[in-house]
């Protein structure tokens, strides 16, 4: 059973209900409600300046939200901060990739799991037997995240001196180091060129189906989103416009309207791949 | 031949503590990113801890207490990190800047207790009677010191910690995401740090056998330590030691030449020394902009 055919019968794994946050007088997130269920890659997509990224950050726990819910596996974890929802499955990633420059892409994975033995600066010191064994679990993980991305080339590069879509896919790489149960990806194909985007396109797909991930992502490549995601959540100025299967959606009167504003993503939209 | 052996142990003993200082910078700075500049702050503590302690009473100032020198190393380190856990509890969570606008404050507030507060520290005539062992005791004492504290941040550079302190100073963002408390390893990287800057300070006490509030001004207590790391290499302990060695020997030397000028020019002299120090970090920056021994590419456990 592949991702997509779960995700119409299951639970929902992440709930938002009714979130509002403002800065200042811009109203960035106006309610937002939706849904996504256990199993799915569900895409998050509108125009710029939706409140898509914003929203991550609601659920991620970096914006506290002045009203409304944010329901993880059936707890409410609003307002939590990123190392709690961290704990309880839930991994991001950036709109602008955020990799540690000055690393090597391998420490870039090997820093991911957590809490570790070694991160007790006493037991760093002084216990370096008990970390040595962790840290060879890691090390294994981390050598087999790399050739799942065809990173190996790069392993002992700075991340910093790496290509944007390599930044994207090494940010999917510090996903699989976890075993997480919620991934928001912001805009995981921005910057990817079509080689990259078919390994990204794969990692994804065999993440949800063979891992167990469940995916929401926001992403304006339409062919991707067609390709891999369902259902399709529509966001405009705040609100959540629409939802469903990608036919429905590019159907819909309000999602047609809400895309003028920006024509070469509404023409892909509408028209369809 | 004698004199020359003497000056050689007198000058290793000497930046042999100031090594500890850029050592203690270096996990702050280095591995972590903190802008500490109120190193002076945690050396004059560590100093004037040391100083009480260990010297017999005095009805000029607060003890002494007569204990032994390694009651004081001890209780100078804890001293110093209790300081920076206040200080790192109040502003690691904010904005980098709050780190140095407190830390700058933090100094220049100890050097005012020191000056005023004459009950506890003498004020600025200082404590004497500090003991001091022989120079060949103290050089050991010293070199016992800076080697088991390069072990130490050694150790703690090539672990998960480490690494996760690094990814901290990169990328704070990221390194909420991937759950880690970003704050508590700040905390633990300052608190460290700031230990190690009070050992420092101790083993100074006893060096010089007497303290006084001059000898923790902003020039010799911060900026030159700053000058050492940036030139040995941020980030590389080493690196930290080379330019604790390199930064204090020009110093010296052109201490030796500053005797030899009439004493009418003595200020110009002693202004000059600080300006060739500045004039090192210029170079060595125009030539390796890392620093000397530039940071290794891997952190945490295995080969580099
Ligand atoms: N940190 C911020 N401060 C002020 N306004 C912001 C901030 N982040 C986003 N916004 C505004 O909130 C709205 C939603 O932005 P964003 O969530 O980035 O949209 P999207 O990801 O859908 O393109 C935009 O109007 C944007 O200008
Ligand atoms: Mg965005």
């Amino acid at each position: 059973m592949n991702g997509a055919e779960r995700s119409q019968s299951a639970t929902p794994i992440l709930v938002v209900d009714g979130i509002e946050l403002r800065f200042g007088g811009i109203r960035a997130l106006d309610g937002v409600n939706l849904e996504v269920g256990r199993g799915s890659i569900t895409a998050l997509i509108g125009p710029n300046g939706a409140g898509k990224t914003t929203l991550f950050g609601v659920i991620a726990g970096f914006l506290r939200p002045s009203r409304g819910r944010v329901v993880l596996g059936g707890e409410d974890v609003t307002g939590l901060a990123p190392p709690r929802l961290f704990a309880r499955g839930l991994m991001r990633t950036f709109q602008i990739p955020a990799v540690y420059e000055r690393m090597t892409v391998l420490d870039n994975l090997l820093m991911v799991p957590g809490p570790q033995a070694g991160e007790n600066l006493l037991t760093a010191v002084f216990a370096s037997r008990a970390v040595n064994r962790e840290e060879k679990a890691f090390r294994e993980r981390a050598e087999r995240v790399i050739a799942f991305l065809d990173l190996a080339p790069v392993r002992d590069n700075y991340a910093g001196q790496l290509s944007g879509g390599q930044k994207k896919l090494l940010e999917l790489g510090r996903v699989m180091m976890t075993d997480s149960k919620v991934v928001l990806l912001d805009e995981p194909g921005a910057g990817v060129n079509p080689t990259l985007m078919k390994k990204l396109t794969d990692s994804i797909r065999r993440l949800n189906a063979e891992w167990g991930y469940t995916f929401l992502i926001i992403e304006h490549d339409m062919d991707l989103v067609a390709a891999l995601c369902d259902p399709v959540i529509v966001m405009a100025e705040g609100k959540v416009l629409a939802q469903g299967p990608m036919a429905s959606v590019r159907a819909n009167d309000a999602v047609r309207e809400a895309y003028l504003g920006s024509r070469s993503v509404a023409e892909r939209v509408v028209a369809g791949p | 031949m004698e004199s020359l052996l003497g000056f050689g142990i007198f000058f290793v003993s000497f930046a042999g503590i100031y090594a500890i200082l850029a050592l203690g910078l270096n996990v702050q700075w280095g591995y972590t990113g903190l802008f500490n500049i109120g190193i002076a702050a945690f050396f004059a503590v560590g100093a004037y801890t040391a100083a009480i302690l260990t010297t017999p009473e005095s009805p000029n100032h607060l003890g002494g207490f007569g204990l032994p020198m390694i009651a004081g190393f001890v209780v100078a380190m804890l001293v110093a990190a209790v300081l920076a856990l206040a200080i790192g509890l109040i502003t690691l969570r904010l904005r980098e800047d709050y780190l140095a606008i407190a830390s700058i404050g933090l100094a220049e507030i100890v050097r005012l207790v020191l000056k005023n507060e004459e009950w506890l520290t003498n004020g600025t005539r200082g404590i004497t009677a500090i003991p001091r062992p022989t120079s060949v005791t103290f050089f050991v004492i010293v070199a016992v010191a800076v080697l088991v504290t390069y072990w130490l941040v050694e150790r703690a550079r090539r672990s998960p910690w480490g690494r996760t302190v690094r990814a901290v100073r990169e990328q704070e963002q990221a390194a909420l995401a991937a759950g880690k408390n970003v704050v508590r390893f700040r905390l633990e990287a300052f608190v460290f740090g700031s230990a190690l800057m009070g050992l420092a300070g101790a083993l100074y006490a006893h060096f010089q056998g007497f303290v006084g509030p001059e000898a923790f001004e902003p020039m010799f207590g911060t900026f030159i330590v700053w000058v050492m790391l940036i030139a040995g290499g941020s980030g590389n302990n080493r690196g930290a030691l080379v330019g604790a060695f390199l930064v204090w020997g020009l110093y010296a030397v052109t201490g030796f030449v500053a005797t030899l000028v009439p004493p009418e020019f003595a200020t110009q002299a002693s202004a000059a020394r600080v300006v060739l120090v500045g004039v090192l970090l210029i170079v060595v920056l125009l030539y390796r902009p890392e620093g000397l021994l530039p940071e290794s590419r891997r952190v945490g456990p295995g080969p580099d």
